[in-house]
């Protein structure tokens, strides 16, 4: 008995599972970023604790090109504080063991994902910090409302749905960081900023945006607040109603500036379910009302269904009192 | 005067475990099967597992296992159990919490590990499964509590989704799967028990208790990921336990707290261990060394 007790102790000493590491024998990685391009595959890495510098590793495979990402500058890569990862479009279009391959690599599923048409390289060199994404997409999400954090779970549920498309927050680089809307991979299409925007509202993922309108030769900031939408599916008409409130700096002409944001909403509404309608994707989240009660007649059952599209917004002046 | 007989609490510990053990190593399959209806499964299945556990406790008080050729072939058959649950639990530690360790290293340590705790008799294991029932709840409850940050009500989907034979073949699944390891309480003799009358009662509500710590495990990862996302993993209920550390204060230690689910394996190992060894003893009429 003291003899397996004695041999127990000699293994688990000689096994060496240390499992203290030196902070600096680790490069903490937190924004990755991947590209197939003329047949290899480029990863652009951002280590927090070399001073946030940028190293680029290029390989023919996925494992060859994380093989060779395991050890920067005699430090072990660590990718437990991964924050953002963005791909390339063309790789996301190309390649279906993409996803496999950062589930079975990574064990934490909470990193955002994004996917971007420009230029890697460039975006890379001047965006490769994680403040910079994640104030973008602060920014982005209350300003605009065409983005939402989309994390690396979110993509993976996203590629496996039966029912909806395989979709992707897509951005670009001018001046600065910028929406574009949301890229359905699987169709290889673009949404553009509004339409991006109507998605997110159906599914509830944004309750408030802002927007410089024109109305009668006058520009005016509005901002649109407390949205709800609720979306029902009854006799062949989808019933989208969706309510929120609204304010202006312009309190004078805040009734125009209403009718014409609700006629903006109601025209972008019509405009992606036709859109969804012709062109055979699902991205919002209508679909899934209809799925609920026509199960696998619901792609028919949408293209045949009439919409009603109800949108109220109340004014309502926000508390400003400091 | 040491009280050689085993306790009431420390037999129903013991009932638990067993329940418990095969939630985390083959649940993915049930889930496989019934979809989002996994839980009217489990459900049909408790149901059917608590008439059927009558006759578990009739065979206690009935069933010897006194035929030699009976006890070889038991005792085949039970090497084959553990051999097999011994690599499932060599692989689900492997990928989950020591990923860059030795299969071969880590299945050796496993086993000597069983092999001191099955050392002794059956009262020695279940009061190691008492010991180990009362770590188990405070983690089991800071893990419940770190969870409930990261769950969305929007992954619950209306009933019966997926078809009805589906769901029957689900329970079908969960009943194999919880009913046997609670084989094992057979080889137990029913006249080792400090108190024989109450037995059966307590032996009922660890089983109770046992469904009830699945069935709130199941609904944690239910409504923590899509169904998606829970049947393209292996081992999906450590999704639950990779969501504490980002949500949670204690979630620095999210493997130590997930280290509870490494307890049922251990007692139904060591437990198979225990049974092998005294059909070995008694085949050959021997007897332990007090």
């Amino acid at each position: 008995m003291k003899k397996i007790i004695i041999i127990c102790i000699i293994l688990l000493l000689f096994l060496g599972y240390t499992p203290y590491h030196e902070l600096n024998d680790l490069a903490v990685v937190d924004v990755m970023a991947l590209e197939f391009k003329d047949d290899k595959y480029t990863l652009y890495l951002n280590v927090i604790n070399d001073k946030n510098k940028v190293y680029t590793i290029k390989g023919n495979s996925l494992g060859e090109v994380f093989f060779k990402a395991k050890d920067i500058n005699n430090k072990k890569t660590y990718y437990k504080h991964l924050n953002v990862v963005i791909f390339n479009k063309d790789i996301l279009k190309n390649n279906n063991k993409l996803l496999t391959f950062f589930k079975d690599e990574f064990t934490g599923i909470d990193y955002l994902t994004l996917a971007t048409d420009s230029n890697l390289n460039t975006l890379f060199n001047k965006y490769h910090k994680g403040k910079d994404y994640r104030s973008f997409l602060v920014k982005e999400k209350s300003e605009t409302g065409s983005i939402v954090n989309i994390s690396f779970k979110d993509l993976l549920s996203s590629n496996l749905d039966e029912i909806k498309n395989y979709v992707i927050p897509i951005i670009g680089v001018d001046s600065k960081l910028f929406s574009k809307g949301i890229y359905i991979i699987d169709k290889d299409y673009i949404l553009d900023k509004d339409l991006a925007r109507i998605v997110y509202l159906l599914d509830n993922k944004i309750t408030t945006y802002s927007e410089k309108i024109k109305v009668k030769n006058n520009y005016y900031q509005v901002i649109i607040y407390n949205l709800n939408t609720s979306i029902s599916y009854k006799n062949n008409t989808i019933n989208i109603s969706v309510t929120g409130n609204i304010d202006s700096s312009d309190t004078n002409n805040l009734v125009n500036i209403k009718k014409k944001i609700i006629n903006d909403l109601e025209e972008k509404t019509n405009e992606l379910v036709t859109l969804e309608k012709q062109k055979g994707f699902y991205v919002s989240n209508i679909i899934n009302y209809i799925y609920l009660k026509e199960k696998d007649n619901s792609v028919n059952s949408y293209q045949n269904a009439n919409i009603k599209i109800k949108v109220k917004l109340e004014e309502k002046e926000r508390n400003n009192y400091d | 005067m040491i009280n050689k007989k085993i306790g009431l609490l420390q037999i129903s510990t013991l009932a638990f475990f067993l329940t418990t053990s095969s939630f985390i190593l083959f649940f993915e399959k049930i889930i496989r099967v019934s979809k989002s209806d996994t839980i009217i499964s489990i459900i049909i299945g408790c149901i059917f597992d608590l008439l059927l556990f009558k006759v578990i406790l009739w065979g206690r008080k009935k069933i010897k296992f006194n035929n030699k050729i009976a006890n070889i072939f038991l005792m085949i058959v039970l090497t084959a159990i553990f051999i097999y649950l011994l690599i499932n639990s060599t692989n689900f530690i492997k990928t989950s919490f020591l990923a860059s360790g030795n299969f071969y290293s880590i299945i050796i340590l496993l086993f000597l590990m069983c092999l001191i705790t099955s050392n002794k008799s059956y009262k020695e294991i279940s009061s190691l499964s008492l010991i180990l029932f009362f770590i188990f709840i405070p983690l089991f409850i800071i893990n419940i509590i770190g969870s409930t940050f990261s769950l969305d009500s929007s992954y619950l989907m209306p009933p019966f989704a997926t078809s009805f034979g589906n769901i029957i073949m689900g329970a079908a699944l969960f009943i194999i799967y919880t009913m046997l390891p609670l084989l094992l309480l057979l080889f137990i003799p029913y006249n080792e028990i400090d108190n024989r009358k109450k037995q059966d009662k307590y032996l009922y509500l660890a089983l109770t208790l046992g469904f009830l710590v699945i069935i709130i495990q199941y609904l944690l990862l239910y409504f923590s990921c899509s169904i998606n996302i829970i049947t393209s993993y292996n081992y999906p209920y450590m999704l639950v336990i990779n969501s504490l550390s980002s949500s949670f204060i204690l979630g620095r230690f999210s493997y130590i707290i997930s280290f509870y689910l490494l307890f049922s394996l251990v007692i139904t190992l060591s437990l198979i261990l225990t049974i092998i060894k005294h059909l070995f003893l008694d085949m050959n009429n021997l007897r332990l060394q007090d």
